[in-house]
């Protein structure tokens, strides 16, 4: 992958939280990444400009709102309606409950985001992600299957079941 | 509090409306609504999901009048609370319901909610303004100016900003208001600003009637229920102790998810419990922080509304100058080269000025130099105190 990845930082139209889209922006800087920040509520004709403009070697979307599950969904339509192929990943709290976290990362991952962060740990999961993405490039991520390389993964023994 | 449904809405209202001490209610807007989407939120209500608020201006006013009906009156007051750059279909949508009261401003529903250029948020705010003023007899906005970006800005430009709303509602005919001011990250400090706020007010808006309204701890909440309760229950004593007319509270849910109804009755009776008991005189003295505050709050408020008559216009041309610049706000009609810090007192300071006209070194931290773990911890610094110490930590 080429050196600096290009990440365009973006968040669903309904949501006017920021904090999250300043601290991703250092997160994704300090891993190599030039970061375009479109900002709170960002239009998702703003995001298919860019993408079109520029494809970045990742879509980054972040919300917090509550909202995020649907504004997710559309995004990803648009982008779909527009022939625009690109990796992308949500992140957040999606949902106006925590519960709901299992359900919406198999849907959205359904959908076609390439990963979904959400929960105590999205943060450290995002960051290996970077880290993965930076070496192998970012569409070949696949979400559920092991992280782990299987050189690295520990020994064990292998017990068949007749 | 904010429902999308008319019966759970008027359901949470009606028990809010039963405590037994003052309390106002409040119709928190969802955030479709606080971006002029007003078809999106009954689709989502239709299709079964939930919205995070009360999407006043997809229903009719009718509706909204008979949800209130009953329980909205001289001794529960209800304020409706939106986040709009551009507040004139909810202005008129509250007024149609029989509403008077509610909140925002130019600058504090623009710069740190919205996308929309800075001067087209002016002209819709001050159409507004002149709307409430001429349709209402006791029209009240309270300006927002006291939360900012919710954490991490220093007192100082809280309280400018606040009292320039103040002087922008008033110049398009209000008559009563309030200014707001959000809990930091210290007590002393806190104090010392709200004291700031009242002489700068006193002195900018002698001849209409306001009053102060302290929020809750506005960033990232505790996790833990004692770290959340000790946040709250400091938050009413800041408010008992600086004499806040109106409080606005947080739920021990905050964190986590929107709370119930039963959450937020939990918190406005633990907030009215620690109000009532009386101060204790031990407090760290506020002295410095005061004079502080005050002088850098004056130098900002002076040097805005001497830019031009017109405060709106002052106020689009010290946003261009970097003569009023809020820490970390990506809004492009923010200069975005000021930033905070967290002393070793517990306080917030500057760490870049930039083009602030306050005295000290401009250049602190430079935004980009800041670190993600760094900018983590002071996001972090109220959650990681309180989770620590739960309930006792205090002064």
């Amino acid at each position: 992958m080429r050196q600096p990845f290009r990440s365009l930082l973006v968040t669903v139209e309904s949501d006017s939280h920021m904090w999250n889209l300043v601290y991703l922006q250092k997160v994704l800087e300090e891993n190599g990444g030039q970061v375009r920040n479109l900002g709170a509520c960002t239009p998702v004709a703003e995001v298919l400009r860019a993408v079109g403009e520029e494809p970045p070697d990742l879509l980054v979307v972040s919300s917090v709102n509550g909202h995020g599950l649907h504004g997710a969904r559309v995004l990803l339509q648009a982008l779909r309606e527009q022939g625009l192929e690109v990796p992308c990943v949500v992140g957040g709290k999606l949902t106006t409950a925590e519960s709901n976290n299992g359900a919406v990362r198999a849907e959205l991952l359904l959908l076609g985001y390439t990963e979904v962060f959400t929960g105590d740990d999205a943060i450290a999961r995002f960051q290996d992600f970077l880290r993965f993405g930076k070496s192998e490039g970012f569409s070949a991520w696949q979400a559920d299957a092991a992280v782990v390389a299987p050189w690295d993964a520990p020994t064990r023994s292998i017990v068949e079941v007749y | 509090m904010g429902f999308g449904r008319l019966a759970a809405m008027r359901h949470g209202l009606a028990q809010v409306a039963e405590l037994d001490f003052p309390v106002v209610g409040t119709l928190t807007l969802d955030s479709y609504t606080r971006v002029g989407d007003h078809v999106t939120p009954l689709e989502r209500l239709a299709a079964g999901e939930e919205v995070n608020g009360y999407p006043l201006v997809s229903y009719t006013a009718e509706e909204t009048r008979e949800l209130l009906r009953g329980l909205e009156g001289p001794t529960f007051p209800v304020q409706v609370r939106h986040g709009t750059a551009l507040p004139l279909p909810v202005f008129r949508s509250l007024v149609a319901a029989g509403l008077d009261a509610t909140e925002g401003g130019p600058v504090s529903y623009c710069l740190p909610y919205s996308r929309l250029p800075l001067t087209e948020a002016v002209d819709a705010w001050a159409e507004s303004c002149r709307f409430l003023a001429g349709e209402t007899e006791f029209g009240h906005i309270e300006s927002f100016g006291g939360c900012l970006l919710g954490q991490l800005c220093p007192p100082s430009l809280l309280v400018a900003v606040s009292v320039l709303e103040g002087c922008f509602f008033r110049q398009h005919g209000l008559r009563h208001m309030s200014l707001s001011y959000a809990q930091g990250t210290l007590a002393a400090q806190d104090r010392g600003a709200i004291r700031a706020l009242r002489t700068l007010a006193a002195a900018h808006l002698g001849d209409v009637t306001w009053h102060v309204v302290l929020y809750t701890y506005m960033g990232l909440f505790p996790r833990t229920p004692d770290g959340a309760t000790g946040l709250i229950r400091d938050s009413a004593r800041l408010a008992r102790d600086t004499g806040c007319e109106r409080i606005i509270v947080k739920t021990v849910s905050e964190a986590w998810q929107i709370p119930t109804v039963s959450e937020n009755l939990e918190a406005l009776r633990l907030a009215a419990a620690e109000a009532a008991v009386p101060s204790d005189l031990g407090a760290e003295p506020d002295d410095g922080y005061y004079a502080e505050v005050l002088e850098e709050a004056s130098l900002l408020v002076d040097c805005v509304l001497d830019l031009d008559p017109d405060v709106g216009t002052a106020l689009v041309k010290a946003f261009s100058r970097g003569l009023l610049d809020i820490p970390f706000c990506l809004h492009p009609d923010n200069r975005g080269a000021a930033t905070t810090l967290i002393d070793d007192r517990g306080a917030l300071v500057w760490g870049a000025r930039g083009r602030l006209p306050l005295p000290g070194p401009a250049h602190g931290t430079e935004p980009a130099r800041l670190r993600s773990d760094q900018l983590h911890n002071m996001l972090n610094h109220v959650v990681n105190r309180y989770d620590k110490h739960g309930a006792m930590v205090s002064g």
